[in-house]
């Protein structure tokens, strides 16, 4: 098991990406401080070493996304419902960027999770495709489909591959 | 729209309050833990200590039960032998010939008392014919102070009980022996009274040599002292002497001179005397 100074160190270095990922995914602040600690704590759990930043990262990513769909996949998210809105939260939007990120939030699951990874954290479809374990493809269609979306959305401003 | 969506997400941290709480969740899971890791290593010494006790005392009441602390040898014309424990128990038994292998392979004796095992051993001899009605028992003890006497007296008992009625005149002698005796005959590979009686022989042929007889009965080495006698033997081919009864003949000169010896074996007693390592009990 890894030590303080290590949760630390991972706070620091990926509690933004963590709550990024939350925050694409969830409503509830209870889920969002739920699954934000239960990531870190996986990754002071995770005794193996890790072959570099960058896999250290992917890791954590894909452990942060795959704690959110078990929330939302649990029973008691299905049937309660939560008085806690998070996307009412104080995050200072700008007009043109509530816009956007109202318009990723429409997207299905699985196409915000590409449209955050290629976009924001710079993955390819390639890296993409194995920090969620799909296939290349799989991916390239996900990317085709999400940017259709939310060009659809945002009315025809381009995005590039 | 790249830039767009860039600028979205750069919006989003996680705010301090999470991270404070976040930071001291997992301080207080890693101190939880690390007890928790701790107990269990405690719980597993102090498992491993009452299995390393269990292990030693196993070991231990294993080695004290499976060490043999007494011999049973015995001789009719098959032999055999018994290695007794500390609670009389039969822990090892070993023949010194085929017959004595075919009456072991036959007769359950382990963990029995030896009483019983002797007792069992007898009724497959007789049932099995290998004890002729005059033929003899032979059987020597070596085991500590503490308990050759009573070994003695019970299996004399045994003896005595096994052969009443229809093996009445069979010559019966149970004696003790000491354990550089039977440690010699061993490295014969014989038991020890027919060492003893091979060494009574030598007394009054020099020229015998031990392994030369370690292949015959107790009873043919005993027949050829007594043919002997005074005489000087010159090989054991003709030790089946016997009179015109078929019985072993005797040579009464020298029978009456072994009846003055400790164990002498014209009455039946051991074929030895003290000073090669026999106790002198003997029926």
């Amino acid at each position: 098991m890894r030590n303080d100074a290590a949760a630390d160190r991972a706070l620091d270095l990926y509690a933004d990406t963590v709550r990024r990922i939350c925050f694409i995914h969830l409503k509830s602040n209870a889920d969002v401080e739920d699954v934000f600690q239960e990531v870190f704590l996986k990754y002071l759990l995770h005794d193996n070493p890790f072959e570099s930043d960058a896999h250290e990262k992917a890791w954590l990513i894909r452990v942060a996304i795959n704690a959110c769909k078990d929330v939302l996949k649990s029973f008691f998210h299905k049937n309660v419902s939560s008085f806690d809105d998070l996307h009412n939260e104080p995050f200072y939007f700008q007009e043109q960027e509530s816009e956007v990120m109202d318009a990723i939030l429409k997207l299905p699951e699985k196409y915000r999770d590409v449209i955050y990874l290629h976009y924001y954290e710079g993955y390819s479809a390639v890296e993409i495709a194995k920090i969620i374990g799909k296939k290349e493809n799989t991916i390239y269609t996900w990317l085709d489909r999400a940017r259709k979306k939310l060009k659809e959305s945002l009315g025809g401003g381009q995005i590039g591959r | 729209m790249e830039d767009k969506l860039r600028s979205a997400f750069d919006k989003i941290h996680a705010d301090n309050t999470l991270k404070t709480k976040t930071a001291s969740y997992l301080s207080i899971e890693i101190n939880k833990r690390s007890q928790a890791a701790t107990r269990p290593r405690l719980r597993l010494a102090a498992l491993c200590s009452v299995i390393l006790l269990f292990v030693v005392i196993s070991g231990f009441s294993h080695n004290l039960f499976f060490t043999p602390t007494a011999y049973v040898d015995m001789d009719i014309n098959l032999s055999l032998g018994l290695a007794v424990n500390r609670f009389g128990r039969v822990i090892e038994t070993y023949a010194y010939n085929d017959d004595g292998s075919a009456i072991l392979d036959k007769a359950n004796t382990r963990f029995k008392k030896y009483g019983e095992a002797m007792r069992i051993l007898l009724d497959d001899v007789i049932s099995e014919g290998y004890l002729k009605e005059d033929g003899l028992v032979f059987v020597s003890v070596q085991a500590g102070d503490d308990s050759l006497d009573g070994m003695l007296e019970w299996l004399e008992q045994v003896i005595a009980a096994s052969l009443a009625g229809h093996h009445a005149n069979v010559e019966t002698d149970v004696f003790a022996i000491t354990s550089e005796v039977r440690q010699i005959a061993l490295e014969h590979h014989t038991t020890p009274a027919k060492y003893l009686a091979i060494l009574e022989l030598q007394t009054i042929d020099p020229t015998v040599s031990i392994d030369d007889y370690t292949g015959h009965g107790i009873g043919e080495i005993r027949e050829r002292t007594r043919n002997q006698g005074g005489r000087h033997h010159t090989g054991g081919d003709d030790m089946q002497t016997t009179d015109e009864h078929g019985q072993p003949a005797v040579d009464s000169h020298k029978t009456e001179e072994h009846h003055n010896k400790p164990g002498g074996s014209g009455n039946g007693g051991h074929p030895h005397d003290n000073g090669s390592g026999y106790h002198g009990k003997k029926k």
